[in-house]
């Protein structure tokens, strides 16, 4: 199990990068906070648990590398119920911790409080590349294709339960990512996507409707020509059908009957300019902590939007108008810039790696960041309406930072273990890799 | 091979592109926020996080001259300001309207506070001032959202009814309504100031040093007032109101040299704390505000033209005939009261007080004696120099206080003939104490017109004092005739035959000069109503002090000196105590007996009012303990040596700790010698190297010596 030559094969690139994005993190915590009650204690500050937390998940991700990912792929089942269990103990009142109006938060014996969901997203991702992988290609039936789209629920349904709105969703796009990586054919993507496609006609226009028809009908004529069984086909028009339908005649009310805090975020996306019931406060700070950043920034610690907390949540879900606004344009681009290449690079890792496991894998974790920065990073910019999801690396969290290192050590997992002869179709050639002797056997 | 292979990796290119794609357009949106909007959003950010922040106005307090207080802040008991907060209001006219209800608001003043308030840069606004204790709980139990209640600020005079009259008092508003109060209201009075503070998201006003320092923000005035003296002169003056049962009394005690007004007084007074309880006489600033006729104490002046002006016909010596007490001028007789002169030089003119040899005098100012506009317009012409003003001609006033009367002296064209026979010995012409005093200051400076005045700076927060600039020091007239004058002033004192021998203090020459007007009601001088008045300075040779007193109609007594003089004289003793001033010549026994009573009442005084912090040294001798006030001022450019010779050890002690000067002494006694002389330049030394002294031996054969003892 464990490599001697670890340290030659790791991932140094993905490496780099996460360290980089963690050192950002704490950074940008720490300007954030120079306000704070506790500041006169360095070592209760949170930049300083950040960096503890940061710690403890490097350790986690050396552990990690050690383990062959195939043989997490093999125990998956098994590690997705410990999953699944953690999400259960969050509606054990005894282990629970409701804060903020969510119970995402267990406490067991004298650990630190862990938020499960953030782990759940891993072990999902583990699960659904076994369970994708073992496809191979082989999409005929309802169940086929409901096996995978199950596992990815049933955590998201619990996490929805808590609720935890963003986490839950995240699940969508990890699910349907990995199985367009896995090959799933695009009529079947087109077939699941046409409920909330369907969605998008909702309208008493009859224009509207005209052109609702007209994706329908396409929807319906690619799944007839890429010869997509009836098995599939028609439960999910009929899906679709039924949604538009009762969204058409149901809406109002269903809109009536929808929580209040909903309503209002969605109200408050609509208008974004007029704040009629005031929601929009969280957004428009947001933006004013951004725009007042300007291209160069305030200077670390010196945002005044975050330090004198006009920011909600400054620390964890809009912590990157803390960063726009400490460190300017330059500061927000680069992050972005920093997490696409890690990106890329996850997804390259996909390309290259050994097995069809290691790819999902590797797919899964990119679109778990790729979801996190764009929901987030979309919120805070106004862009998606107001849904609580930390930006990955950046957001203060100890079970968020562990998840986060140890989705890049099955990332770095993935390629170290991958097949050398691709090297050279990897878009990115790490120092590690060229230095790798080329006569040390794959295994040994 | 792998399955690796099988995954497509067009697929993986897809996302790739794909996040690629999104990650731009976020970038792409935060170019166009942080970089496109960025000045707007900056815009929107500084109103949230800063706030217009309204403190309360502060008023500057009013001290004497050693810094001790004479008004201070304090908050109005049960006197509450309600105010609206327009940000906490969720409906401001309702809000106007519910506490308009509990507070009898009238529907237009309602209407005027909503018309207010629905302006968009108006934040806040008072509603109502001088809200009781009642009405305050009744808005507190109506719990009306907005509203915030702010104790009203007030005034407090520590010092209750000293100087009075001078200090004013403030109204409801807060505003200065009589006295330095209602003159130095600009300059007192910090207006509400509105200033830019930063906030945090909890509306918590975040600390700022800047911030406490404007809180603090005010001018103190320092006066020249020094609060024992003033004591002193309100005590004494408030002993012979009483005692002559007299109208009202007033009196000024100036420092010769700078024209300090270090006390100034009128009874009967009031307590400014209480100024509603008193009645309107009392609050009426008399000393100022009215004027009389002064009478015998302004034959010196005439008497200054004459020598001033014709050198060579008058000298003290000049004989003239006061035509046995009675002298028909002008179709009115003129009157010598008391005595019946027959021939009588100036010096004695003046020394036994001669209304007709006055007159006589003036009538030598002309060519001859009937070219009475010659008369009229040298004696104007002198009279003005002197600061005696006129409230018709539009003069200004003499100090800055407000209310005052300038007087009465017409320009000579309008001088009827009989004017000749009256203002020469001070009828005729009305004046009030305080021209009086500089008048008598320029006589004392030997010629030197200085204007009195009472500001002598200004205290900013941090105690750094600012000197208020003084018109420098006129020469009106010149100063051998001066001295002649003052030569016969003292004899008024010493002279066997002087009017003025009850204010006698052994020890010192004594200037001075008594005065009983007639005082005349509607145009007719009214029979047994008279002004008795003593004004003088002291010591003669070196004046420091000129005191003024003056007394309307005393009922129990007549003459000046009898009734002005005995007040004239304690005051002149409280003062030689208190500042230390040395006997300029051999005193007799009986000095040194009298002086510690005036120690003892300072020592009242003292307990009365909180330890002043002007002690600066303590000094022993022939006339006791006395103290001298740290902040007194600089007679002396601090920058040249004062010359020392033949002073005293203690004075050329004080003369050198006021200027900021130090030395080491040598021996006891009078300064014999000085290192450095007298004119030299200091250029920032302070030490001013050895000064030696020797014993002087007194008339009565005892070794005076004096000891110094320097006290923290």
């Amino acid at each position: 199990m464990f490599r001697s030559k670890i340290l030659y094969e790791i991932d140094y690139f993905t490496l780099l990068v996460a360290i980089g994005l963690v050192t950002f993190g704490v950074f940008t915590i720490a300007g954030a906070g120079v306000n704070e009650e506790v500041a006169n204690l360095w070592y209760k500050q949170r930049w300083f648990k950040q960096i503890i937390w940061a710690l403890c998940g490097f350790a986690l991700l050396t552990l990690i590398l050690c383990i062959d990912y195939q043989l997490l792929i093999r125990f998956a089942p098994a590690i997705y119920v410990i999953g699944i269990v953690g999400l259960l103990l969050c509606f054990i009142p005894f282990f629970v911790l409701e804060r903020k109006g969510a119970s995402s938060w267990i406490h067991i014996g004298p650990l630190p409080q862990i938020q499960p969901a953030e782990f759940a997203k891993l072990t999902t991702i583990l699960m659904l590349a076994r369970i994708l992988a073992a496809k191979k290609e082989q999409w005929y039936g309802l169940i086929d294709l409901m096996k995978p789209l199950l596992i990815g629920m049933i955590p998201s349904l619990l996490i929805l339960k808590q609720p935890d709105l963003g986490s839950a969703f995240v699940f969508i796009p990890i699910t349907l990512i990995m199985m367009f990586v896995a090959g799933m054919p695009y009529a079947y993507l087109l077939l699941l996507c046409s409920p909330a496609l369907c969605l998008l006609g909702i309208s008493h226009d009859p224009l509207f409707i005209l052109i609702w028809l007209a994706l329908v009908g396409s929807i319906l004529l690619v799944a007839i020509l890429h010869q997509v069984p009836w098995s599939i086909t028609v439960p999910f028009v009929l899906i679709s059908l039924g949604a538009y339908f009762i969204v058409f005649e149901y809406g109002q009310t269903i809109w009536e009957h929808a929580p209040q805090h909903a309503k209002l975020r969605i109200e408050g996306y609509m208008q974004p300019d007029m704040d009629p019931n005031a929601t929009n406060y969280n957004i428009n700070q947001s933006k004013i902590a951004l725009g007042s950043g300007g291209f160069w920034g305030k200077g670390l610690g010196k945002g005044t939007q975050s330090t004198l907390k006009f920011l909600p949540e400054y620390q964890h879900d809009f912590i990157f108008p803390v960063v726009g606004e400490q460190s300017g344009f330059i500061g927000a681009v680069s992050l972005l810039a920093l997490f696409l290449l890690l990106l890329i690079r996850g997804m390259d890792t996909a390309v290259e790696a050994k097995t069809l496991q290691g790819a999902l894998v590797a797919a899964g974790i990119v679109a778990l960041f790729f979801s996190h920065i764009l929901i987030n990073v979309g919120m805070v910019t106004g862009l998606l309406p107001v849904t609580g999801l930390p930006l990955t690396f950046i957001s203060y969290g100890g079970s968020f930072m562990l998840a986060n290192l140890m989705g890049v050590a099955l990332m770095i997992n993935v390629r170290m273990r991958g097949p050398h002869e691709m090297l050279k179709d990897s878009i990115f050639i790490s120092r590690s890799q060229m230095a790798l002797p080329a006569h040390i056997p794959d295994d040994f | 091979m792998t399955d690796a292979e099988h995954t497509s990796g067009f697929r993986i290119l897809l996302l790739m592109l794909g996040s690629i794609a999104i990650i731009s357009g976020l970038m792409l949106r935060l170019y166009y926020l942080q970089v496109i909007k960025a000045d707007s959003m900056k815009d929107r950010s500084k109103p949230q996080r800063t706030y217009y922040l309204s403190l309360p106005p502060t008023r500057g307090m009013l001290l004497d001259r050693n810094w001790r207080t004479l008004a201070a802040n304090a908050k109005q008991t049960g006197n509450y300001i309600v105010m609206l907060d327009k940000k906490r209001s969720k409906n401001v006219s309702e809000t106007v309207r519910n506490v308009g209800a509990i507070l009898n608001l009238e529907e237009t003043e309602m209407e005027r506070h909503i018309t207010a308030l629905t302006q968009p840069d108006v934040k806040a606004r008072d509603l109502k001032r001088n809200v009781s204790e009642e009405m305050k709980t009744r808005l507190i139990e109506a719990d009306i959202p907005g509203i915030v209640l702010r104790d009203q600020p007030g005034r407090f005079y520590p010092e209750g009814r000293l100087a009075c009259h001078l200090i004013g008092f403030t109204g409801k508003d807060n505003k200065g309504w009589a006295g330095l109060e209602y003159v130095l209201d600009d300059k007192l009075e910090v207006a509400e100031r509105v200033i830019l503070a930063e906030k945090d998201q909890s509306r918590r006003m975040l600390a700022d040093e800047d911030l406490t320092t404007l809180m603090n923000q005010r001018v103190d005035v320092v006066l020249t007032i020094d609060s024992y003296i003033q004591y002193v002169v309100e005590r004494e003056l408030q002993k012979v109101w009483e005692e002559c049962e007299a109208e009202d009394a007033n009196a000024v005690v100036l420092h010769a040299k700078t024209g300090e007004i270090l006390a100034m007084a009128t009874v009967p007074n009031y307590d400014p704390n209480t100024y509603q309880d008193s009645p309107l006489e009392a609050r009426k600033n008399r000393l100022l505000a009215e004027t009389f006729e002064p009478g015998s104490i302004l034959k010196p002046f005439t008497i200054i033209a004459a020598l001033d002006k014709k050198k060579d016909v008058v000298t003290p010596n000049t004989i003239f005939d006061c035509e046995n007490g009675s002298y028909y001028f002008a179709g009115n007789t003129i009157r010598d009261d008391i005595h019946r002169f027959g021939k009588l030089s100036v010096r004695d003119i003046l020394v036994r007080s001669s209304n007709i040899g006055t007159v006589k005098i003036a009538q030598t100012l002309g060519n001859n004696a009937d070219d009475y506009k010659n008369q009229a317009a040298y004696l104007y012409d002198y009279l003005r120099r002197f600061g005696f003003k006129d409230k018709q001609s539009g003069d200004p006033n003499t100090t800055e206080l407000p209310y005052e009367h300038s007087g009465i002296l017409p320009p000579p064209n309008k001088w009827h003939k009989s004017r000749i026979g009256a203002v020469p010995f001070g009828q005729a012409i009305a004046t009030n104490t305080m021209i009086l005093a500089g008048a008598y200051a320029a006589v004392a400076n030997r010629g030197l017109y200085v204007s009195p005045h009472a500001i002598k700076g200004y205290r900013d927060v941090d105690g750094i004092f600012y000197p208020r600039e003084q018109a420098p020091p006129v020469r009106i007239v010149s100063q051998s005739v001066i001295e002649q004058v003052v030569d016969m002033m003292v004899a008024v004192t010493e002279d066997p035959e002087g009017t003025g021998t009850r204010v006698r203090i052994p020890g010192f020459h004594i200037a001075g000069k008594t005065g009983t007007a007639q005082k005349a009601i509607n145009g007719e001088y009214v029979k047994g109503k008279r002004v008795a008045s003593f004004a003088g300075f002291f010591p003669a040779e070196n004046p420091q002090f000129v005191i003024i007193v003056v007394v309307d109609e005393p009922r129990k007594k007549k003459y000046g000196a009898e009734v002005a003089g005995p007040t004239w004289k304690t005051i002149a003793e409280e003062l030689i105590a208190y500042w230390g001033i040395t006997p300029t010549y051999p005193s007799d026994p009986m000095l040194a007996a009298k002086t510690p009573r005036a120690e003892g009442k300072r020592n009242e005084r003292e307990r009365k009012t909180d330890a002043a912090s002007h002690i600066a040294l303590q000094l022993f001798g022939v006339n006791g303990a006395m103290q001298i006030p740290s902040q007194w001022h600089r007679s002396h450019s601090p920058d040249i040596m004062p010359n020392l010779l033949g002073r005293t050890l203690r004075e050329a002690y004080v003369e050198l700790a006021i200027n900021g000067l130090y030395a080491q002494f040598v021996g006891n006694g009078k300064v014999v010698m000085q290192e450095i002389a007298a004119g030299t330049e200091l250029k920032n030394r302070q030490h001013v190297g050895v000064i030696h002294c020797e014993p002087i031996l007194t008339d009565s054969g005892v070794t005076e010596t004096f000891t110094l003892l320097a006290k923290n």
